[in-house]
């Protein structure tokens, strides 16, 4: 056959060599296998979270391609204005929605907070909506399980089945909502499967008819929203679509504002930016472990077979040849490896977005795998294996005839300048990038995760410089632990320093993720815990379902171990033109949190940053008439800094409000500002009360007072209260719900970084057979052997640590500072030992670990075919 | 008392289906102090017979009794612990370890039994004297000549003060000048330290150094060469009736 097909003969002895190292050929395989299950992962997770946002925001706002709502948060629209947006023409289908948010009396949830758009939201809400059950379903998907839609007249709802087997109820049994005045019982006559509107507010939801709504919350003949279905012919082009818009628009006048349904959804693709950024930023860390690994052990496998390359040299085959059969090797192992990766890549697709369902309220219907995500993620695989063969590719081309020859393989103890120089060119670069330039804000992810690419790789091309160093001073671990054995083993690293290098790199890798997502959790977690220590303050918490009135701040401070109260009010507010084009998002709406300043302070305090360190100075300043506290975020979005007015539109037409200083402030996604009573009352002609943080006496238990509060006023207002205890461990666990996404991708670099060195390991097993005869024929007990082999393992573990220590503390603050400039959150970077800890006791439990195998292997090696091995 | 006896020595090996006889019933006693070579062709199983000896490999049948110990009754263990203390190697490729210093691969046994630096510091630097290399002693093996390396292995394999050192082709990787070099060591190393030698080399120039020559054939003793008679006209001449 090959003397007929000359040219099959590189694939026939690539093909040979894959068979007869079928061990290496697995590690290969298995390093492309989860480069690509990761980019494909990541893509497919992203995607079907999108995909699935998308569709449940069409499906819940559903086929109504405009929406009628008030002018202001606060404002309601006239019943009448249904009948009225019905008889424009080119409208098909008026639906009117009344929406209300309230807490259900059958018992509160177990989770007091839930993570949200990367920010907390404090309490767990029912949110009932009032319908016309004819016409809703026309513009809004309901799919039931089982029973019907309510009636028109009835005390009845419909509910979704998730949330009554949370709660559970059944087909009959009564829905207790809390009201103004007291507990409504509606009949639960419908449940919902977990499609179309039951996604909404997480299946945290309910449907009634708009009259019954209407009479259990007193609204009277009021609307919170009108879905507009459209002649499909205006619905398909977008201009007829907008002119419409304006008609309704122009005949609205002061009635309502006529808006596009997504407009209610942009904070969800916004949310789902922080997550989709880190997890592109580790899938391509994975790829470039996984290269590494790829590296590794083709690089591996040539110095193994340099004799045998060199012996087909002398014997006359070509450079082209030798790199032919190489790519070949690594095109099919690519092709192999891509194949499964894929499979794989769904696999963890799916464990990814169950991990993610946990803490988004959107979770992803199924899973989208498109052909563009498997091409890319397949062709990355193939395109990184092949790049990562083709070095080791050109060194088997390069290998002289002589090394046939040679009786022992040499030292390879050089390393190039040229790569160590371009390690320390892209640290420099990596750095200049990150912490130098001032980049645009729409090229910031790009140029953040490629200068921390940049840092990663310059990191790795500069380590056979270290070696010798990272040796020395790391060789007395292993001497200690594993004796002369461990003297020996460790000194066998510096054989190679290029092999050294790549196995260290991969652990090194895998560390600083570790490390660096362990600063960015504890920081985030830290900045959290401190805002809600300080912003939140108190012991007991105290929600309305609606807005009570200012007298009871009064009364709560008269309940028995009550030490002080500070009241909240919350509202929304638009931003004027001036301030609003600012925005590159165009927001123009902001949450305007109202406290009384003496009161706050009595209890918390708040979180102040850029400069703003005179807390005295900032108060007295908030005292004035229109000032205003910003959060970071809005500092951010809106360019503004202390001093700078923000424009708001108020009661009292356009008004300039000074910003007096900038906090750091988590709730509603950062998008607050803070001010006055006096101001709310005198510019937007509002008072009242939403929340209410309560200090206790020190001789009172928060949990006593909060019982008092129930019983006194819990009913008669519809009160939600928790204790800070509650609320912080609430905080606590929908932190680590958000941040599990990350272990799991750590886990992969782990994975990645262990097969590094098992493959390091097995290779200078494999190399050194007649070294590990002879000394066994010297003496070396098997025992010994296995020692030297873990000692040797142990070695390179704590330099992978040394180095990932140093440059995890490094990219640990990077990490934090491309937070901030990402989410606008002003978070102090925190140090915490426990990911290094957790590094060392990975770095040397990987090393341990991986080293078994080889060294089991070592010992068992047959001293007489070892001694004769070449 | 003999250092070392070889007792009805068989060694089968099995390729697939077919049985090899390596050795067919080998019979040898080497005295204390005693330098002798093997010579035979390419599958005579001198090889076989050197690594039996040092209780590398075990036999089919027969025995070999080295320092009073029978290897075939030796537990791993056992059979690695008289390696390391009653036996030295030299290998044709030097098997030096490659990041350690001269010194360090001579101290090697040493390091390996735990020994404390005080209890072989003077052996050590007497057998860097005899080796000529005690300015080299903190060279590493790729800073050496070929015969340097060797001087090296040879070092090691007396830091032991062993019974009995098997050289394996000790000079089949040098050139004549180098090998000469290497024999007169060994044959002084001998002389010096009190070593016993046996030596396997497809070399008459060799085997010349030695003061028995035994020659093998088809795994078995065909001839034996001594007192007096190791000179190389008398072992070409032996070769030659041998066809060896």
């Amino acid at each position: 056959m090959l003397a007929r097909l000359p040219w099959l003969l590189p694939l026939s002895l690539g093909l040979h060599n894959l068979s007869n190292r079928l061990g290496r050929t697995l590690l290969t395989t298995l390093g492309v296998i989860l480069g690509v299950a990761v980019v494909l992962a990541v893509d497919i997770t992203n995607l079907s979270t999108l995909a699935s946002i998308n569709q449940t925001l069409e499906r819940a706002v559903g086929k109504a391609e405009l929406l009628v709502v008030p002018r202001a948060e606060e404002e309601t629209l006239a019943a009448e204005l249904v009948e009225w947006v019905q008889a424009v023409p080119g409208v098909n289908v008026a639906a009117p929605d009344v929406r209300l948010r309230t807490f259900l009396a059958n018992g509160s949830s177990d989770t007091p907070a839930r993570w949200s758009g990367g920010g907390v939201q404090l309490s767990r809400r029912f949110e009932l909506h009032g319908i016309n059950p004819e016409l809703d379903p026309l513009v809004r998907l309901y799919e039931l399980e089982s029973g019907r839609m309510p009636n028109e007249r009835g005390y009845e709802v419909v509910t979704t089945q998730k949330h009554a087997q949370e709660h559970n109820l059944s087909l009959g049994d009564d829905l207790l909502l809390t009201t103004s005045y007291g507990v409504e019982r509606l009949e639960i006559v419908g449940l919902l499967r977990d499609e179309g509107v039951a996604v909404i507010n997480n299946g945290d939801v309910g449907f009634t008819s708009v009259q019954v709504a209407q009479e259990i919350f007193s609204l009277g003949a009021e609307l919170h929203e009108i879905s507009v279905q459209v002649d499909p012919e205006i619905a398909s082009q977008p201009g007829k679509l907008a002119d419409l818009k304006a008609e309704l628009e122009l005949r609205l006048g002061e009635a309502g504002r006529a808006v596009y349904p997504a407009a209610r959804g942009d904070v969800v693709p916004r949310m789902l930016n922080a997550y989709q950024i880190g997890l592109s930023f580790f899938s391509i860390i994975a790829v470039f472990v996984g290269a590494f690994l790829i590296y590794n052990t083709f690089s591996m496998s040539i110095a193994e077979r340099t004799r045998e390359i060199g012996m087909y040299r002398a014997i006359g085959m070509s450079r082209l040849q030798a790199l032919t059969m190489v790519l070949l090797e690594a095109s099919l192992l690519g092709l192999i490896g891509a194949s499964l990766g894929a499979l794989a890549g769904i696999w963890l697709a799916r464990g990814l977005l169950v991990v993610l369902s946990g803490f988004l309220a959107e979770a992803a219907q199924q899973i989208l795998v498109t052909r563009v995500s498997l091409l890319k993620s397949m062709g990355a695989g193939i395109a990184v294996t092949l790049l990562s063969a083709l070095l080791p590719a050109l060194h088997a081309a390069n290998i002289s005839p002589l090394e046939a020859l040679r009786v022992q393989s040499r030292l390879s103890q050089r390393v190039r300048p040229v790569i160590w120089l371009a390690g320390i060119t892209m640290l420099f670069t990596g750095y200049a990038g990150l912490y130098y330039i001032k980049w645009r804000s729409e090229v910031r992810v790009l140029t953040g995760s490629t200068s921390i690419f940049l840092l990663l790789f310059g990191a790795v091309l500069i380590l056979p410089l270290l070696v010798v160093w990272l040796e020395r001073t790391s060789r007395w671990l292993p001497r200690v632990v594993y004796g002369s054995e461990g003297a020996l083993g460790s000194s066998n690293v510096r054989r190679s320093i290029s092999r050294t290098s790549l196995t260290i790199a991969c652990l090194m890798v895998s560390l600083v993720m570790i490390i660096g997502i362990g600063t960015v959790t504890y920081t985030f977690e830290a900045d959290i815990q401190h805002w809600v220590n300080s912003a939140l303050g108190g012991d007991v918490f105290v929600s309305a379902v609606d807005t009570l009135p200012d007298s009871f701040t009064n009364q709560l401070s008269s309940v028995p171990g009550v030490a002080a109260v500070s009241p909240t009010r919350y509202l929304e507010v638009h931003l004027a033109s001036a301030s609003a084009e600012r925005s590159e998002s165009r927001r123009d709406r902001l949450l305007f949190i109202a406290i009384e300043p003496e009161a706050f302070r009595r209890i918390g305090d708040m979180v102040f940053t850029r400069g703003g360190q005179n807390p005295q100075a900032n108060w007295q300043a908030l005292e004035t008439d229109r000032a205003v506290f910003i959060s970071t975020v809005v500092a951010t979005e809106f360019h503004l800094q202390t001093g700078d007015n923000i424009t708001l539109l108020t009661r009292r037409g356009v008004q300039d409000f000074q910003v007096t200083a900038i906090t750091t402030d988590f709730s509603n996604q950062g998008y607050v500002i803070t001010g006055t009573y006096e101001n709310l009352r005198r510019w937007f002609i509002e008072s009242g009360v939403d929340r209410l943080s309560i200090l206790t006496t020190p001789e009172s238990s928060p949990q006593t007072v909060a019982k008092d509060i129930e019983i006194r006023y819990g009913e008669r207002h519809n009160l939600d209260i928790q204790t800070a205890e509650t609320l912080k461990n609430g905080v606590t666990s929908v932190m680590d719900q958000a941040f599990q996404l990350f272990d799991v991708l750590t886990l992969v670099g782990v994975v990645i970084g262990t097969l590094g060195v098992i493959n390091t390991l097995t290779m200078n097993v494999i190399e050194r057979q007649r070294e590990i005869g002879a000394l066994r024929s010297i003496g070396m007990t098997r025992y010994q052997v296995v020692r030297m082999v873990l000692a040797e393992s142990l070695a390179m573990g704590v330099m992978g640590l040394i180095y990932g220590l140093g440059f995890g503390y490094l990219i640990g603050k990077a990490f934090v500072f491309g937070l901030n400039v990402l989410s606008s959150y002003e978070v102090d970077y925190l140090f915490t030992p426990q990911p290094y800890l957790v590094s060392a006791l990975i770095a040397v439990g990987v090393s341990q670990v991986a080293a078994i195998a080889p060294s089991w292997r070592a010992a068992r090696l047959n001293i007489i075919e070892a001694i004769q091995h070449e | 008392m003999a250092t070392l006896e070889v007792i009805q020595l068989i060694k089968q090996y099995r390729m697939g289906n077919l049985s090899v006889d390596a050795l067919r019933g080998v019979d040898l006693s080497i005295q204390a102090e005693e330098f002798v070579a093997i010579m035979g062709p390419s599958g005579s199983g001198k090889s076989t017979l050197l690594h039996l000896m040092g209780g590398l490999d075990a036999p089919t049948s027969g025995e070999v009794i080295l320092a009073g110990k029978p290897l075939s009754r030796l537990s791993d263990n056992e059979l690695t612990r008289i390696r390391r203390l009653k036996v030295g190697f030299v290998f044709q490729f030097y098997n030096l370890i490659p990041t350690l210093t001269a010194a360090e691969n001579i101290a090697l046994p040493m390091l390996i039994d735990g020994a404390p630096i005080g209890r072989y510091r003077e052996r050590l630097e007497e057998l860097l004297r005899l080796v000529g290399l005690s300015d080299r002693a903190q060279h590493k093996p790729d800073q050496l000549s070929g015969g340097q390396q060797q001087r090296v292995a040879i070092a090691r394999a007396f830091i032991n003060q062993p019974e009995i050192v098997l050289a394996d082709e000790p000079t089949g990787n040098l050139d004549t000048r180098s090998g000469s070099a290497i024999l007169e060591l060994l044959q002084r190393s001998r002389a010096e330290l009190g070593a016993t030698i046996v030596m396997v080399t497809h070399d008459p120039r060799a085997a010349s150094y030695a003061q028995r020559v035994i020659f093998l054939r088809d795994g078995k003793i065909a001839k034996t060469l001594g007192g007096g008679e190791t000179s190389l006209k008398n072992i070409m001449a032996v070769m030659e009736a041998l066809e060896v």
